[in-house]
């Protein structure tokens, strides 16, 4: 059984491992044939891609337009997923249902026409823009992870703090945020990481200055050269602040996964 | 209100969301098209008498210090495009940081991947966005991005400013092929990427052994390739285990997109566009009917699918691209390349490439009737841009005479005669190479915007060749007939 | 607040609190779909920039419906999207299941391991598949190669491209089944499984009549969700193929995208995401219809 958990991870993580291995090789051996397994480990390519190409801004720019994001899509989604999970009102079921459709999106569908609107709002190649681009498609997301989670919480001690006096919102602020905090914590998580991931909205919506990690790291794939040493480096980069993450939630990652797989 | 009934209540609660939403949506909408008017910039009719400049104008006094200006420009991520801000010896600080210094202009640089490129600047000049002070168009899309107007001429913002930018200098092949449109000079080389050549490496040409096996084997003596027949026999012939390790003959181009370039250099080489449309890299007549599929064409395309078929290439199927070209020769195990010649400075850096210190250069094998292609990526300036003049004057100052040679010194193809011919510059035998490929006759990639899809159809048919799906005499058929549709749709048939 | 306001809050306090949320996704993912479907029934070249759009009613569609190119995309999408899915579930299902047994410690480390596929980006996954199956110098062939197997053309071939695909799509998303399915076992009742084990119920009966069924709701969702997204999917074989070798991958996505950008048929390029759209939605219908749970 154990082998047989060992052999699972080995497959999953092998791939970042090697492209973490490639990252130090010198560039000259990342191509090699047959692989170099023992090499002079080097930060030659790790230099060039944080430094010549700019990679170090990048890296800001994402977590910029991520936290912004994940931010925005909280302060707005929290407050629907509460009502959307505790008021009873005719159509709720059906608007939850809606919320999710968005996540049926091609992402396509809606470059060009943001496109022009987003320019014609002078907000553009901005970090407000990719912001608002992401949170739209964090939203739904958050709201039906969110929803499941305020699901959770008895309907009784709603209920008793009305009684005391309490008004809806005040429930909402001062208890039911409090008690779902392993909830945030997942849907900050994963908000963080949606956008951290996200690619044809930035690559249309960023210039220099807000490029983020994914669409650098596609273009470093260029036309006639590319340097597969550097490449590393930039997968590489992607990973580790995801892996952090990771490493320290991943109990509510999970937590928040499943939520709404179990309650539905 | 509680008197209303359930469904009442429900389809009311419905009508007032969708139309609450539907009001959004219009808002945002006429907001987006108002400022969308409201910002698009009035086009300025100025109709400048298109002279060209010549050189021995006196430069015009220095105008008084200008107001610190910042520009911006999107080009893709070649690597020529790296030189311009590349710290070495000859450029200390990198160009951009010199200018900057020099005038109190900063210029930024964004490069992206091709596709990107392509996608972006697209939208950026199709909603005359002023994002953008300066571009590059790769020569074989020019067809969609010159008429469209969206580039001011460089001819006019020569005589607005009076510095001269002596268009005569340039390599004149491509000025007017690539970057002239209705008698106006709308781009300008970056680079002149005058056609692929060969690269070999040389120990493995002038090893005495494999000299006698491959003399022996051929009757003829082994040598850089003459005719594309020759580029068979060493593919074949150095396909082989030498010294233990795994060699190549070449690598193909076979992916979607660029598996076409393999037919049209071998094709063009051979002679086989004679007679067609200059402008159109000869792939069609004057009246653009197609010219591939002749006598030649079969010939052509059969040479890729016997190199491919018997595997006397590297590996990598239907999906080599031209990256995998360079890759696999930095790797040092492919006997020879062939590829458009702003990809090669690394070649001889032993901190990328193992083929360093090795290589020999040789142009294609040129029949009597064949030519070659031409190519370059060209600078364009946004005709929505905000400083227009300031772009020109940073970009005659980037592709003058000087600027031009140190470029060259430090990896860029050289642009101007001038440059080529300077001594120190022809020290480098790849720009030695590359003047001697200008002297030798060429066309320009086609103008027409419809050959993006033609030149995708192409390659997948050329992959159905390679793999044995299709004679080649039918896809070569199938090719001209889908072609036939293309163009007919495009209105051009 | 007047008193009439304030029972107006208080009232439709439930609907007004979703209400920033609907304008927000309303403004930026209805607008652009208003406005792709404008454009689907228009005709506009983004190479011919110079010729204004065309109005052209449903030619658009006429024409996809017998185009056998957007067919062979559809086809092609559909085969990606069934392969990926039923693989994901069957090995999800598996590695939940192996996790979810006493023997395995299914600590920190191996939780961190297996979120990585599913969090890391789509493009540097691809990325990093394109170097770990180049054929030439890829270190998997080279490890094929120690045991015989020699120069695997893995996204190369026509044929094996789309499998490769399927493989790649399978290794980032697996976790995310597996993690649900791991989820829904610890939550689940003890005594269904200790009654069966003490009536002597062989490992296999109690797996196919006591856990297959509670898994049931969760698996659906799965379903669900990887439907959605493999039916989109577009950064990872946008890196890798590009819709190639042949149009091996051209899912509609890469399709759309291709037509757009690189051929110029905006119009065209609309009327395919539009149907794209149509699709998913079908599809999502149909499924959560006949799998959702009765509240």
């Amino acid at each position: 059984m154990n082998l047989a958990a060992l052999l699972v991870t080995v497959w999953f993580i092998f791939p970042i491992v090697w492209e973490f291995l490639s990252s130090v090789k010198p560039p000259i051996e990342v191509t090699a044939n047959p692989p170099v397994f023992f090499f002079p480990p080097t930060l030659e390519s790790w230099n060039t891609l944080l430094f010549e190409k700019g990679g170090a801004l990048y890296l800001v720019n994402s977590v910029i337009v991520a936290l912004g994001s994940t931010a925005l899509s909280l302060a707005l989604g929290a407050p629907t997923a509460y009502g959307l999970s505790r008021f009873t009102f005719r159509g709720r079921e059906s608007l939850a249902m809606d919320f999710l459709s968005f996540r049926m999106f091609p992402p396509i569908v809606i470059v060009i026409p943001l496109f022009i609107v987003f320019q014609a709002l002078a907000i553009k190649n901005t970090y407000f823009g990719l912001i608002l681009g992401h949170t739209a498609f964090n939203i739904p997301f958050t709201i039906w992870l969110l929803r499941g989670f305020f699901m959770e919480v008895p309907l009784e001690i709603e209920q008793a703090s009305l009684v005391d006096g309490c008004s809806r919102m005040g429930f909402f602020w001062r208890m039911l945020l409090p008690m779902s905090a392993p909830g945030l914590a997942a849907s900050i998580v994963f908000s963080f990481i949606l956008s951290w991931n996200e690619f044809m909205f930035a690559s249309v919506m960023s210039s220099q200055e807000t490029r983020t990690l994914p669409v650098f790291s596609a273009s470093l794939l260029e036309h006639y050269v590319a340097d597969w040493g550097q490449f590393a480096a930039a997968c590489t980069l992607s990973v580790i602040p995801v892996f952090i993450l990771v490493l320290f939630t991943q109990r509510y990652m999970i937590k928040g996964l499943t939520y709404g797989a179990i309650k539905g | 209100m509680k008197n209303l009934s359930e469904t009442e209540k429900m389809s009311r609660r419905r009508f007032t969301k969708y139309v609450g939403g539907a009001i959004a949506v219009a808002a945002v909408a006429a907001a987006g098209y108002g400022a969308y008017e409201m910002t698009k910039p009035q086009p300025t009719a100025t109709v400048t008498p298109t002279q060209i400049v010549t050189t021995t104008q006196p430069a015009t006094t220095v105008a008084p210090p200008p107001a610190a200006v910042s520009l911006r420009g999107m080009t893709t991520s070649d690597p020529n495009f790296y030189l311009w801000d590349k710290d070495t010896p000859i450029t200390p600080g990198g160009l951009l940081n010199e200018y900057a210094k020099k005038t109190g202009t900063t210029v930024a640089l964004e490069r992206l991947d091709w596709g990107t490129l392509y996608e972006k600047s697209r939208l950026e000049l199709q909603s005359q966005s002023p994002t953008y002070d300066y571009m590059c168009y790769d020569a074989y899309v020019r067809g969609s991005y010159l008429p469209n107007n969206w580039f001011m001429s460089w001819e006019e913002l020569e005589s607005k400013t009076g510095l001269p930018m002596d268009f005569a200098g340039m390599t004149q092949k491509i000025v007017r092929d690539c970057g002239t449109y209705e008698g106006k000079i709308m781009g300008v080389p970056s680079g002149s990427f005058f056609s692929p050549y060969f690269i070999y490496r040389r120990s493995l040409f002038e090893d005495p052994k494999l000299k006698d096996e491959f003399e022996k084997k051929f009757r003829h003596p082994l040598s850089p390739p003459n005719s594309w027949q020759e580029v068979t026999e060493l593919s074949e012939f150095f396909t082989r285990e030498i010294s233990g390790k795994q060699w190549y003959g070449i690598s193909l181009l076979m992916a979607p997109d660029s598996s076409s370039d393999e037919f049209y250099f071998r094709w063009l080489n051979m002679g086989g566009g004679k007679g067609g449309r200059h402008a159109s890299m000869y792939i069609t007549d004057e009246n653009y009917e197609p010219l591939i599929n002749n006598d030649i064409g079969v010939e052509a395309l059969k040479n890729i699918v016997e190199i491919f078929q018997n595997k006397w290439c590297a590996p990598g199927g239907t999906e080599v691209a031209w990256v995998d070209i360079t890759s696999n020769y930095f790797a040092g195990d492919v006997a020879m390349g062939y590829m458009w010649s702003c990809a090669w400075p690394g070649v001889d850096d032993p901190a990328v490439s193992k083929a360093a210190g090795d290589n020999g250069f040789h142009t294609l094998p040129l029949a009597p009737d064949g030519v070659n292609c031409h190519s370059s990526l060209m600078m364009a300036i946004n005709r929505f841009g905000r400083h227009p003049e300031e772009t020109y004057k940073f970009l005659q100052w980037l592709l003058s005479p000087e600027q031009d040679k140190r470029m060259a010194l430090i990896g860029n193809n050289p642009i101007r005669t001038s440059t080529f011919q300077d001594p120190e510059v022809q020290a480098n035998p790849m720009n030695a190479n590359l003047w001697k490929m200008a002297q030798l006759p060429s066309v320009p990639q086609p103008d027409l915007p419809e050959f993006g899809e033609m030149n995708y159809e192409f390659s997948l048919e050329i992959q159905n060749a390679a793999l044995g799906k299709k004679k080649v005499e039918q896809a070569l058929d199938d090719t001209e007939a889908k072609w036939r549709e293309i163009l007919k749709k495009a209105g051009r048939l | 607040m007047p008193p009439f306001l304030r029972r107006f809050f208080s009232d439709k306090l439930g609907p007004l609190l979703t209400a920033p949320s609907w304008a927000m996704l309303m403004a930026i993912s209805i607008y652009p779909l208003i406005y792709c479907v404008y454009l689907s029934f228009n005709d506009w070249n983004l190479l011919k920039a110079y010729i204004p759009p065309v109005f052209a009613g449903v030619e658009n569609y006429l024409h996809l419906v017998q185009d056998p190119l957007f067919l062979n995309t559809v086809q092609v999408s559909l085969t990606f999207s069934g392969l990926a899915v039923s693989i994901e579930i069957g090995l999800g299902i598996a590695v939940g299941v192996l996790f979810s047994s006493e023997h395995v410690k299914f600590g920190k480390v191996l939780r961190t391991v297996l979120l990585l596929p599913m969090v890391v980006t789509p493009v540097i996954i691809g990325l990093t598949w394109k170097t770990l199956l180049n054929q030439k110098w890829g270190i998997v062939n080279y490890f094929l190669s120690q045991v015989g197997i020699e120069g695997v053309e893995w996204y190369t071939s026509p044929f094996l491209a789309l499998p490769t695909m399927v493989l790649i799509d399978v290794w980032q998303w697996t976790p995310f089944v597996a993690l649900v399915v791991f989820a829904t076992l610890l939550s689940m009742p003890r005594e269904p499984f200790e009654a069966a084990a003490i009536d002597g119920a062989s490992r296999l009966r109690i797996f196919r009549h006591i856990t297959l069924p509670m898994l049931r709701g969760s698996i659906a969702l799965a379903v669900l969700i990887r439907l959605i997204d493999t039916l989109r999917e577009f950064d990872k074989i946008y890196v890798l193929t590009r819709g190639g070798p042949g149009r091996a991958t051209d899912v509609m996505s890469i399709f759309a995208y291709r037509t757009a950008f690189y051929h110029g048929y905006v119009s065209y390029a609309a009327a395919t995401s539009i149907v794209l759209f149509i699709i998913v939605i079908a599809l999502c219908t149909v499924l959560l219809g006949r799998l959702t749970p009765k509240q």
